[in-house]
């Protein structure tokens, strides 16, 4: 569920939509969180999907760390990347703000961590733009990475976090829930753990038939 | 998933949003049909969800009168409601074109037809010459109207072009039929028993 001080707006024909801030939010704040109403796909699953269906799901839907595919269900899905994002991921279920967002400002994520099955070019701008996108990305970025997520996430207790009671917490999110809501230090997983070195079979082999 | 040839827009503060034609749709049309995106809930997954989701099911999601509370992952599920409504259908998992719907018109439901939870009753402003003033969970004559409605739309499915006729599963299709060929005071009645 992407957080409520946020709308989507039609960037342009080759970028699409993107999802703005309406209001000033502080970092910290959870901008995102994996909710009960997210779809959650097996690779067979996505592979069974009817064509029209797949196109969504092969543009919309990333990987997770357990292999499944996540499709959001809001507006969330449509948050770009960038490689200066204002959010990063932390467990499986948190999007947090590593800085400060002003309003109309546009939100913005890693792809880096989201296991692409196909390396995309990036045209986000910023000064150090990586220019492609890889599945394994974080192997290379770990380091300041996971320094900017766990110094952003030290201060989620200290702020609104209005995407809290809707959050579908796993293993590994409910310790960092806990911590948060006890005002103590958590250590965050590293953005490396999440990294599954390859696509599975089934839809490299779709790939490859789309490709021809 | 609903018709390509759909948008979102904002209506005003009040509305929020809503789907508008960009094509005319023709009467007989499929607007809709629910697919594998699209979320279903029985009783008990409900029931699991954290009592958080109470406002967010009120609000995103509808009832198909069998059990089951359907999320559309797209457009669908910010179809407004109007006391005469253009689509009809829901409850048998797909939406036909009631009317012709021109460019830049509302796609609507009656909600009435989504068997509400008295919780999600709301004011009415449709507009419509016959609005009932407040949408409830309790209007069986409208509800017989749609059906009569989509009766006869679906005699004209096979007369327009159908951009997701390869979504709607035959059976769907023919449990609607069996159904709609119901008289009308059986299908106030049903519906009333489904209400209750």
């Amino acid at each position: 569920m992407i957080h409520p001080s946020s709308e989507l707006r039609f960037i342009s024909p080759e970028v699409g939509y993107g999802v703005f801030a309406t209001e000033h939010i502080p970092r910290g704040t959870f901008l995102w969180v994996l909710d009960h109403f997210d779809r959650i796909l097996t690779a067979g699953e996505v592979g069974a999907l009817q064509p029209m269906l797949r196109t969504v799901v092969d543009k919309y839907a990333y990987q997770a760390a357990d292999g499944n595919f996540v499709f959001c269900w809001d507006f969330g899905r449509y948050m770009n990347h960038s490689c200066e994002p204002t959010s990063r991921g932390v467990g499986d279920a948190f999007e947090v703000a590593i800085r400060d967002i002003a309003p109309g400002e546009e939100l913005t994520c890693e792809y880096g961590t989201l296991n692409l099955c196909e390396p995309m070019t990036c045209y986000c701008g910023a000064p150090h733009c990586r220019g492609i996108i890889r599945r394994d990305d974080s192997e290379r970025h770990f380091e300041l990475w996971d320094q900017q997520t766990s110094s952003a996430f030290a201060l989620s207790h200290t702020v609104a976090q209005p995407l809290l009671p809707y959050a579908r917490l796993g293993a590994r999110d409910l310790p960092l829930a806990e911590a948060m809501q006890a005002g103590r230090a958590a250590s965050v997983p590293s953005s490396r753990d999440f990294h599954i070195a390859e696509a599975p079979a089934e839809l490299r082999v779709a790939a490859g038939h789309r490709a021809r | 998933m609903i018709h390509p040839d759909t948008r979102l827009i904002t209506i005003d503060g009040v509305v929020g949003s809503g789907v508008i034609a960009t094509r005319r749709i023709p009467r007989g049309t499929i607007t809709w049909v629910m697919d594998d995106l699209d979320r279903t809930f029985n009783g008990a997954q409900m029931n699991a969800l954290p009592a958080s989701y109470d406002d967010l099911i009120d609000r995103w999601t509808f009832h198909d009168g069998r059990g089951w509370r359907v999320l559309c992952w797209d457009l669908g599920r910010y179809m407004n409601h109007s006391c005469e409504p253009n689509c009809g259908g829901s409850e048998f998992w797909f939406e036909v074109a009631l009317r012709d719907i021109e460019v830049g018109e509302q796609l609507t439901n009656d909600y009435a037809t989504l068997y509400m939870r008295p919780s999600e009753g709301f004011d009415c402003r449709c507009g419509a010459p016959t609005c009932r003033g407040a949408a409830s969970h309790t209007a069986p004559h409208a509800v017989a109207t749609v059906c009569a409605q989509l009766r006869h739309a679906l005699d004209e499915l096979g007369l327009v072009v159908q951009p997701l006729s390869g979504l709607l599963r035959p059976d769907w299709l023919g449990r609607a039929q069996e159904t709609l060929s119901l008289t009308l005071d059986q299908v106030v009645d049903t519906n009333a028993a489904a209400a209750e």
